[in-house]
């Protein structure tokens, strides 16, 4: 098989895969008692393999179907992720020179409370510009769902990285 | 960050900002719409393999509770067993006849819609697979078969919409109290609701059913919202306040009916 045919195969594969993705998400991690973001973590993924434009691309999109069904403005989600992959990118050639457990860890730990504090702002932003109130920072982060999130998006992207960097 | 990488987030975060900005333009609508026609089979395909998957969650955490219960069922129904076959049947269909015709009274014409899809909260949005082709409206009131209010159509597309529940945060409704009619709003808080702004010389009773008034011109008159729980009164606030017990919370539902308007 040439080299074109390789590619456009694995464009095609990646975005069933990305569709298929974002189905799970939305119609079944959402519901359930897992609360793990799934693009979150394929973000953190692409971060530390050093692939940022495919991080950012891919953090956009996901925001894009995630915010189908997110209760704030559409648009919200995608700006989220997109501020996290850069937040991502930038700390990770910053502090951190090689993929290490303890930069997975780091990585996994910034990636998940930046993208709950992005979203704490940008909603509480958009709710302030409609209708002049703010929610507040301990609805984001005095429950279960993000204290389940931190463990998982680290636990995850750990095994993820001793399965492909071993 | 190299060049490339960035340039490509700054267009990006600009989309998003233009999106954000500019909600009912033409161009997100359209990409709103293609996006949901895209994701809709899939979702829907996923969401109904994912019922099984619920119905094994539930009823692992609730597996204590219901073997105790139903060690006390059994043994309270073993006289009335046979009496009770025949009046399941009946009172199946005495609450599918009293349904219609509290909707047919009310001159409600309703839609039945299934959710397909959740926040990742699970309790502020979530989306159903009936959409502008099926004659829904951003606005309309989304309620249960026994006529509690869930929520209200948010943001629509061809075949599916978001339905904002009662418990966002942007979510107000003016209420009464069904027998003291003491008046006040619900307010959804993220992840619960509340019944504010009630007078300070009124305080209703623990139990009571609060229901939607219509003063606010939004929501229809007449609906179930809740029942008060808790009564919350301070010398140093002006209102009296009131947690809701939510009598069909959003994350256990599977359909829901449309008033179609």
């Amino acid at each position: 098989m040439s080299l074109r045919y390789k590619k456009l195969f694995l464009i095609i594969g990646a975005i069933f895969f990305f569709l298929i993705l974002a189905g799970i998400q939305i119609a079944f991690i959402n519901a359930s008692l897992l609360k793990i973001n799934l693009f979150l973590i394929w973000i953190i993924y692409l971060v530390l393999t050093k692939k940022n434009i495919q991080a950012i691309i891919l953090a956009w999109c996901a925001g894009i179907f995630l915010d189908l069904v997110h209760f704030s403005v559409f648009g919200t989600s995608s700006l989220a992720l997109l501020i996290l992959a850069g937040i991502l990118i930038s700390a990770y050639n910053i502090a951190f020179l090689r993929v290490k457990s303890t930069s997975v860890v780091a990585i996994g730990v910034i990636g998940v409370i930046s993208y709950y504090l992005l979203n704490w702002l940008i909603i509480g932003a958009v709710s302030f510009l409609k209708n002049n109130t703010w929610e507040s920072l301990g609805f984001y982060f005095i429950n279960y769902s993000f204290v389940f999130e931190l463990a998982a998006t680290i636990i995850i992207s750990s095994i993820i990285f001793r399965k492909s960097h071993v | 960050m190299n060049k490339s990488a960035l340039t490509v987030l700054l267009v990006l975060v600009l989309l998003s900002l233009f999106f954000i900005l500019s909600d009912h333009n033409r161009l997100v609508v359209s990409l709103k719409n293609y996006a949901s026609d895209i994701l809709r089979p899939i979702i829907i395909i996923i969401s109904k393999s994912a019922q099984k998957l619920f119905f094994w969650q539930d009823a692992m955490l609730n597996a204590r509770r219901v073997k105790e219960s139903n060690a006390r069922l059994i043994s309270e129904n073993l006289d009335l067993y046979s009496k009770l076959s025949t009046l399941t049947i009946l009172e199946e269909e005495n609450a599918l006849l009293r349904i219609n015709l509290n909707l047919k009274k009310k001159s409600i014409n309703v839609l039945l819609a299934n959710i397909i899809g959740r926040d990742l909260g699970n309790n502020r949005s979530f989306i159903i697979d009936k959409g502008s082709d099926d004659g829904v409206a951003a606005g309309m009131t989304l309620i249960t078969k026994d006529e509690i209010i869930i929520g209200r159509i948010a943001d629509i597309s061809r075949g599916t919409a978001k339905a904002q529940t009662l418990l966002d945060a942007n979510s107000r409704i003016a209420a009464t109290t069904a027998n003291s009619k003491i008046s006040g709003l619900v307010r959804g808080l993220g992840s619960d609701a509340i019944f504010d702004l009630i007078a300070k010389n009124k305080t209703p009773e623990a139990g009571e059913l609060i229901i939607s008034s219509g003063t606010d011109g939004v929501w229809p008159k007449g609906f179930i919202l809740g029942k008060i729980r808790e009564i919350k009164s301070y010398d140093n606030q002006v209102f009296n306040t009131a947690s809701i017990e939510l009598l069909s919370p959003p994350q256990s539902l599977n359909g829901v009916f449309i008033i179609l308007q």
